[in-house]
């Protein structure tokens, strides 16, 4: 899988409007559900340092869902929670990543390996 | 007063902060925040290790101000995340270096081994013209000599044409027999040549001179069956021996010739009749092609 930088990833899904700093908890939970679903999509459940922040990150959007449309109380708790969430979801994503680049270049050092090997 | 309230105030506050223990959250963004801060993070996401900074500053104020405090342990949590983004943030980065660094290793390697391949495939090449240039140069030699072989046996022809009117000629296999009569070479009981005779082998031996080196030759003498075997092998011997001579005085190498006495025992005719002895008389020039079977021919 071919990786964009983690800074791309983070500059996408802003420019989709879903800016680190959403107006309102439903923009902060649709903004950490974009997150979570980048880091999945990059292969975060793979990776066991990604995976646990990962799993971190939806349990705090579950607890989040139910309290972002609630009173200003819930909302106020929402946003907190959302923050974490998302804190989570993006060092799941950047682990990924970073994982992912680390096997990437393991094999291709282990086929020049190979290949000098065939070489001798 | 109002001075005294306010040292007084904050003097608690300080007071609290060292009697109140940071948050486990607190404790591991510090740690973390340093890490990046140290780390490669700095030089490779420094915009993350700044927001991990103003995250941390956030969380010590609220430690400051509300140690033990939730706000504290969440803003704490988000400094300790982002700090932690920073490095694997990094991490990533690295990793991306190697990988390129890799690749770029991968096409030089390949490189060399398309280089190599075609570096083989050329010499190969090469190799096959000059072993198409060598068959060719051995097809030409193989031609030469086949002429020179052809042009050798028909002045080989020629010359035995020539020796056709003084002498019997046949091939025997490999060898070529040439037969001169004895009554035309010697006297009766005689081993000196007569003048008639140098004659004739003057012919025999300009042929003789213009056979291939590999060739050699052996002198035969032979004689009828009168008298007893010992004389008549003795006599057959001298006059194989003097035809030898004249021969090699007459230019033929020495070591390429020699003179047998066979006496009687190989008559070719008859020793009932004056007809058959007298063909019996007479000395064979035989001419080898294979030196080596010289001395085992009967």
């Amino acid at each position: 899988m071919k990786l964009i930088p983690l800074s791309t990833s983070l500059a996408v899904l802003s420019a989709l409007g879903l800016s680190a700093c959403a107006n309102t908890p439903r923009d902060a939970y649709t903004q950490s559900a974009a997150t979570v679903r980048a880091a999945e999509a990059v292969g975060a459940a793979e990776h066991p340092r990604a995976s646990y922040h990962l799993e971190l990150a939806k349990e705090q959007l579950a607890v989040a869902e139910p309290l972002v449309d609630g009173s200003n109380a819930d909302r106020k708790a929402a946003a907190k929670v959302l923050a974490r969430a998302e804190a989570d979801a993006e060092l799941a994503l950047a682990l990924a990543e970073s994982a992912e680049l680390e096997e990437e270049a393991r094999d291709v050092w282990a086929g020049i390996n190979e290949l000098q090997k065939d070489r001798d | 007063m109002t001075k005294t309230i306010i040292f007084t105030t904050l003097t608690c506050v300080a007071l609290g902060c060292a009697t109140t223990s940071p948050s486990q959250h607190l404790v591991d963004a510090r740690a973390n925040y340093a890490k990046a801060r140290n780390g490669a993070a700095y030089e490779y996401e420094p915009d993350l290790v700044h927001d991990a900074s103003v995250a941390l500053d956030k969380a010590d104020e609220a430690y400051i101000r509300s140690p033990g405090s939730e706000k504290e342990r969440h803003l704490a949590y988000i400094a300790d995340r982002k700090a932690l983004l920073a490095i694997a943030a990094a991490e990533g980065q690295v990793a991306r270096d190697d990988l390129e660094e890799a690749e770029h290793a991968r096409t030089k390697v390949l490189q060399a081994q398309r280089d190599e391949a075609r570096s083989r495939l050329a010499n190969a090449s090469d190799h096959l013209e000059d072993t198409r240039d060598d068959l060719g140069d051995t097809r030409e030699e193989l031609a030469e000599e086949r002429e020179a072989r052809l042009a050798i046996e028909s002045q080989l022809q020629a010359a035995m044409a020539s020796l056709s009117e003084i002498a019997s000629i046949k091939a025997e296999q490999k060898d070529i027999v040439i037969t001169l009569s004895g009554e035309v070479l010697f006297k009766t009981d005689e081993a000196t040549l007569l003048p008639l005779a140098r004659t004739k082998l003057d012919k025999v031996a300009e042929v003789l001179r213009e056979q291939q080196t590999e060739k050699t030759f052996i002198v035969e003498g032979h004689t009828d069956a009168r008298g007893t075997d010992s004389y008549n092998e003795d006599l057959s011997r001298q006059r194989a021996l003097a035809v030898r001579d004249y021969l090699v005085g007459q230019g033929v190498e020495s070591e390429r010739i020699r003179a047998v006495g066979r006496g009687e025992s190989e008559p070719i005719a008859s020793n009932k009749t004056p007809e058959g002895r007298a063909n019996n008389r007479r000395v064979e020039i035989v001419v080898h092609d294979d030196p080596d079977r010289t001395a085992s021919r009967k």
